[in-house]
């Protein structure tokens, strides 16, 4: 019989306690589709000593080395305060060697589960899902910069949410996908990104690109819905059992904002911030 | 800031709210209306039952070949019982969003209108 899980990636910065935000995420994955989670860290030891409680929510603890090679990345706080920080986002490809399960739900730190929308998809047969269409809960920001990579190029995939399962096919996706992020800058040039730094958005979008012997084919099936999302320019202000508010940027309005909510819907929380401070008994903002 | 221009601000706040929760309302509702049968996924739609209740009517109601949302076939063993069940969750999700389309016309305040 299958193995069914999911994995969360958790690799601390000086300012973001990615560790913390993965406990959070567990505990949501857990209570609204019932299926082990473990963590992939790279402070597996000082998350035992500061969570003792908390990080027995996971089902493993999975460590991996702590790397001096990191990006930096401006990360927005709502619309008036940001800060340059490092962004270890290189390990994603070993998620395929590293999780325990046959087949995986892999979940960024900052998407929040809220519902059991994920929960049919861990039971289809495809061997690989990811989501490509998105939903901003901004009105006027628009997804056509998460439409495709760039302008002129390929879709764009999210690595935020997918779901995978142990199979030869996929284990090349995922090699091809350390292969793009060890020759980045190649990579970068040839499909015309323009910001520099690597992102496995880019890598999987052209990981899946290259699986599809570069035409629209049938490696990647999208998953259900939509991705939602709100952006680090957003402030969350409260998450109960099923609803979610939010406080999103004016457009041309520099620190103003409307309020919004979304009920029983999964949401990516790019404003890690403001999710930290939630998490820390806060209202975010 | 005169009085006056304030009311209409907050007026103008008020409608901004009010437009994007409908618009994350139907958002929202689309969400709800995807359904899972035998690891394929379909979005419920007046369509889809249309087809389901026409395969009842031509009596195919065994192992009967649907077309998914990602355009693969899945075989639905009982048509009837894939029916109803489609049919039960488009009524309680399209109710659930008129119900709350209703509501959010009656709300004056901008606090009101997030609690929906």
């Amino acid at each position: 019989m299958k193995t069914i899980g999911a994995v969360i990636f958790a690799q601390n910065n000086s300012s973001i306690d990615y560790v913390k935000l993965s406990i959070f995420a567990a505990q949501r994955l857990q209570s609204f589709l019932k299926i082990p989670v473990s963590i992939i860290t790279d402070s597996a030891d000082w998350m035992v000593k500061t969570y003792p409680t908390e990080s027995k929510i996971f089902d493993q603890i999975i460590s991996i080395e702590h790397t001096s090679a990191y990006g930096q990345k401006r990360f927005n706080d709502g619309t008036l305060s940001s800060k340059f920080l490092e962004w270890k986002n290189l390990s994603r490809h070993s998620v395929y060697d590293l999780t325990p399960y046959d087949k995986t739900l892999v979940i960024d730190s900052d998407y929040i589960i809220n519902s059991g929308t994920l929960l049919g998809a861990l039971e289809s047969d495809h061997s690989f899902q990811i989501y490509k269409d998105c939903f901003s809960l901004s009105s006027w920001r628009g997804t056509s910069e998460f439409t495709r990579i760039n302008q002129y190029s390929i879709p764009f995939f999210w690595a935020t949410t997918f779901i995978f399962e142990k199979t030869i096919e996929v284990k090349y996706f995922f090699t091809i996908v350390e292969y793009i992020k060890n020759n980045w800058q190649y990579f970068r040039t040839l499909y015309s990104i323009e910001v520099p730094t690597f992102r496995n958005d880019f890598a999987f979008s052209i990981a899946i690109h290259l699986m599809n012997a570069k035409t629209s084919g049938m490696f990647a099936q999208e998953l259900p819905g939509k991705m939602f999302y709100v952006s680090d320019r957003d402030l969350l202000i409260s998450l109960d059992d099923t609803r979610m508010k939010f406080l999103i940027e004016k457009e041309n309005y520099l620190g103003e904002y409307t309020a919004a909510s979304i009920h029983n819907t999964d949401v990516h929380i790019m404003n890690k911030l403001s999710l930290s401070r939630f998490i820390d008994g806060g209202l975010g903002v | 800031m005169d009085e006056k221009i304030e009311k209409a601000f907050e007026v103008v706040n008020y409608m901004a709210t009010l437009s994007n929760q409908r618009r994350l309302l139907s958002e929202e509702t689309d969400q709800k209306l995807i359904y899972y049968i035998n690891g394929s996924t379909f979005k419920i739609t007046p369509t889809l039952i249309n087809f389901a209740k026409l395969m009842i009517d031509l009596k195919r109601t065994v192992d009967a070949v649907f077309i998914d949302d990602n355009n693969n076939p899945v075989v639905i063993a009982d048509v009837k019982e894939f029916f109803d069940s489609i049919t039960k969750q488009y009524f309680e999700v399209t109710t659930n969003y008129s119900n709350k389309f209703l509501a959010i016309k009656s709300k004056r305040k901008i606090s009101d209108l997030i609690d929906l």
